[in-house]
């Protein structure tokens, strides 16, 4: 699989900022205040339920404007149509219940997906080919979507999502009910994306991030609680020994930031 | 074109556009032509492929489109593709191309098999496409309304919500003739016959009306809904169009009477007619192929009152100028006719009409029917037609008129035409 970066901007600039972004449903304030910066590598959002991490991915997504505060994507702040329309053709975006037309084929709805994300149509063939072969999804490229597994269907999402090479892609809770064969294979998956884009992932898995992640954000209640490296968050419980970096010291430094918080985990 | 080629495959739209088709087309071929009042006149062949493509197949493909439409928020599709550069209202149009893309493939078969029977028949060859051009625009409007409702609404009632909301409308307007808005909603349900011929002009801006009105209604689920990218300026486009075509159809004004979407035709250069002995018919050019039976309808008239004065002798069909008082006026109800049903239009229209207000004069004779009625019956035993029964007198006075001497007849008939004609009672008939 050869590795090819799809960010564009000068890889130490952020690839997406928040600034001081509040999102209100209603009376209920899903994220207040909020400020991040998301670099080219992969992020995990990591919180409990209600945190705000799917609000904070549509402001990232351009889905929807904060209330309060500003989002800056790959380099610009999103502004107007014209705007909105130019950073999303850079954006990729899988949804945590990933929608799909079970009568399409594979290679019929990545082709879809790419004529909807703008891939100039000379190069929508070879584009649906390279995100197929990215995903391995070649040789199931004519198998109806309904047929395929839960697994090969979360793999055909990131398809959809990487046709345009975007720069940023979103990822909401991608290795949810998959199974533990499968969950290795995404993260391999996600990793390598990775090298080519900036990619936040929302999970609640700490293995997840254990494994895939280069920083992590955590987020409660709607508030920014934590950034850092993966081992940073793991240092923050006091048990951990300085060097174990799995599943189970991420979940520790974790609670441990949930705890100083005085949030319910 | 891919995509919209894989959308027109894989959506629901073609199985249902099929299925009108197949009804169409069965409905359109099985019609049987000696009954029929479109085979043989292209207006009216035109006139059903429309209404059949707005009322029924325009309706089941817009209960198509909504459902095709829900199925973005139906499977969650939208949380991804309303986050896409490619907007609402594009995406709106893809669905709508595919189902209307279809619908035009199964009313160009309709238009088919319409008009091939219609060849059958007919000795010109002059299709009529602006009814056709209007009902292909009204299907793409109803579709784009399918597709909006759908979007919007994914709710799984809302599809045949759509179907049965389009064919109310119609009703609706079939009952509310005189109301200018049923031109926004076009299903013309009328009868052409050769005296019409189809207004272009409003037509072409009844197409013009729906096919923009379908391209301004289809960017309004990407105005409604926030997430998906909002419509650019160019929708501004269709929008003004759609105003200006409406305000047109609504502005426009036609006589009382007289139909919206057609005007009555011009007098023809040269009508086709026959002659036969005293008797002469001529009819509209594109019912040339009537003139056998209008030959054989002219002799039968020609052999009961021919020589006779005070009867009609020119009979020029609906809508064509009569010539003078000697001419009459010929109905022709359907493009097929047999030479009896053409012979017993012709025996009917020879006798002079009274004039209007002229209350019609009773004989004892025939037992109180009006005295025009005997007359009638003399003459079309004349011509070996059948006569309705009246009762036993007015049969015995009929036999008695027929056995006369035939010069005691001829007097009587002419006589009596002459009457008629003037308001005058019918002498008593001969003994």
């Amino acid at each position: 699989m050869s590795v090819e970066s799809y960010s564009t901007a000068a890889d130490s600039a952020p690839t997406a900022t928040v600034e001081g972004a509040t999102v209100r449903y209603r009376t209920v304030v899903a994220l207040d205040g909020v400020h991040a910066q998301f670099h080219p590598g992969t992020t995990a959002l990591l919180g409990p339920n209600g945190a705000g991490k799917t609000t904070l991915l549509s402001l990232l997504s351009t889905a929807r404007q904060p209330d309060q505060g500003t989002v800056s994507l790959l380099g610009a702040s999103v502004r107007g149509r014209a705007g909105v329309r130019q950073v999303r053709e850079r954006i990729g975006v899988l949804p945590q219940s990933f929608g799909y037309y079970p009568r399409y084929t594979v290679r019929e709805f990545v082709t879809y997906a790419a004529w909807l994300r703008r891939v100039p149509r000379a190069e929508r063939a070879e584009r649906v080919r390279e995100a197929l072969s990215l995903v391995e999804l070649e040789r199931y490229a004519d198998r109806r979507m309904g047929a395929l597994s839960g697994g090969m269907l979360r793999r055909a999402g990131i398809a959809q999502a990487v046709v345009n090479r975007p720069a940023l892609v979103l990822l909401d809770e991608p290795t949810v009910g998959l199974d533990p064969a499968q969950r290795i294979g995404f993260r391999t998956l996600i990793r390598a994306l990775g090298e080519r884009s900036a990619v936040v992932m929302s999970t609640h898995l700490a293995e997840d991030v254990a494994q895939v992640c280069d920083r992590v954000h955590v987020l409660l209640e709607g508030r920014m609680r934590f950034t850092g490296t993966a081992a940073e968050l793991c240092a923050q419980a006091d048990s951990h020994d300085g060097t174990a970096l799995d599943g189970s010291a991420v979940e520790a430094g974790y609670l441990a930031v949930v705890e100083r918080n005085g949030v319910p985990a | 074109m891919k995509v919209l080629l894989t959308e027109m495959r894989r959506g629901e739209a073609g199985k249902v556009a099929l299925l009108s088709g197949v009804a169409g087309v069965w409905y359109l071929l099985s019609a049987d032509a000696a009954t029929s009042d479109w085979i043989g006149w292209w207006n009216q062949a035109s006139i059903k492929v429309q209404v059949f493509g707005v009322i029924v197949m325009g309706s089941l493909m817009s209960a198509a489109a909504a459902w095709t439409a829900g199925r973005a928020r139906r499977t969650r599709a939208d949380a991804w593709s309303d986050t896409t550069p490619r907007g609402g209202w594009a995406q709106a149009v893809l669905l709508w191309a595919a189902a209307w893309l279809w619908s035009l493939l199964v009313y160009v078969a309709m238009a088919a098999a319409a008009f091939q029977r219609t060849a059958a028949v007919s000795e010109v060859t002059a299709p009529v496409w602006s009814p056709l051009v209007l009902g292909a625009a009204m299907t793409g409007l109803q579709i784009a309304a399918g597709v909006c409702a759908g979007t919007l609404l994914p709710s799984r009632i809302t599809a045949p919500a759509m179907g049965v909301l389009w064919y109310l409308v119609f009703v609706l307007f079939a009952f509310l003739p005189g109301v200018s808005l049923a031109r926004l909603f076009p299903a013309i349900d009328e009868h052409w016959d050769t005296t019409f011929q189809p207004h272009t002009g409003r037509l072409l801006m009844g197409a013009l009306w729906c096919g923009a009105a379908a391209l301004a209604l289809l960017a309004l689920p990407a105005l409604v809904r926030r997430a998906s990218l909002s419509p650019g300026p160019l929708v501004a486009v269709p929008t003004v169009l759609a105003v200006a075509a409406g305000g047109a159809l609504l502005t426009f004004r036609a006589p009382v009477s007289e139909p919206f979407w057609a005007v009555r035709a011009e007098q023809p250069a040269e009508p086709a007619c026959v002659t036969e002995g005293r008797v002469r018919a001529c009819l509209w050019p594109d019912n040339r192929h009537l003139l056998p039976q209008a030959r054989e309808a002219a002799r039968a008239v020609d052999r009961a009152v021919g020589p006779l004065p005070g009867f009609r002798h020119d009979f020029r069909q609906t809508g064509l100028r009569l010539v003078g008082p000697d001419s009459a006026e010929l109905p022709v109800y359907q493009p097929v006719l047999d030479s009896g049903t053409m012979t017993e239009a012709m025996l009917s229209a020879t006798l002079p009409s009274r004039p209007e207000g002229c209350a019609p004069h009773v004989l004892p004779e025939t037992d109180g029917f009006p005295d025009a009625f005997l007359v009638e019956a003399v003459v079309n035993s004349r011509a070996k037609r059948p006569t309705p029964y009246y009762g036993d007198r007015f049969a015995k006075a009929l036999e008695r008129v027929l056995a006369a001497p035939a010069a005691d007849q001829d007097r009587w008939l002419s006589t009596a035409a002459g009457a008629v004609g003037a308001c005058r009672p019918v002498p008593v008939p001969p003994r």
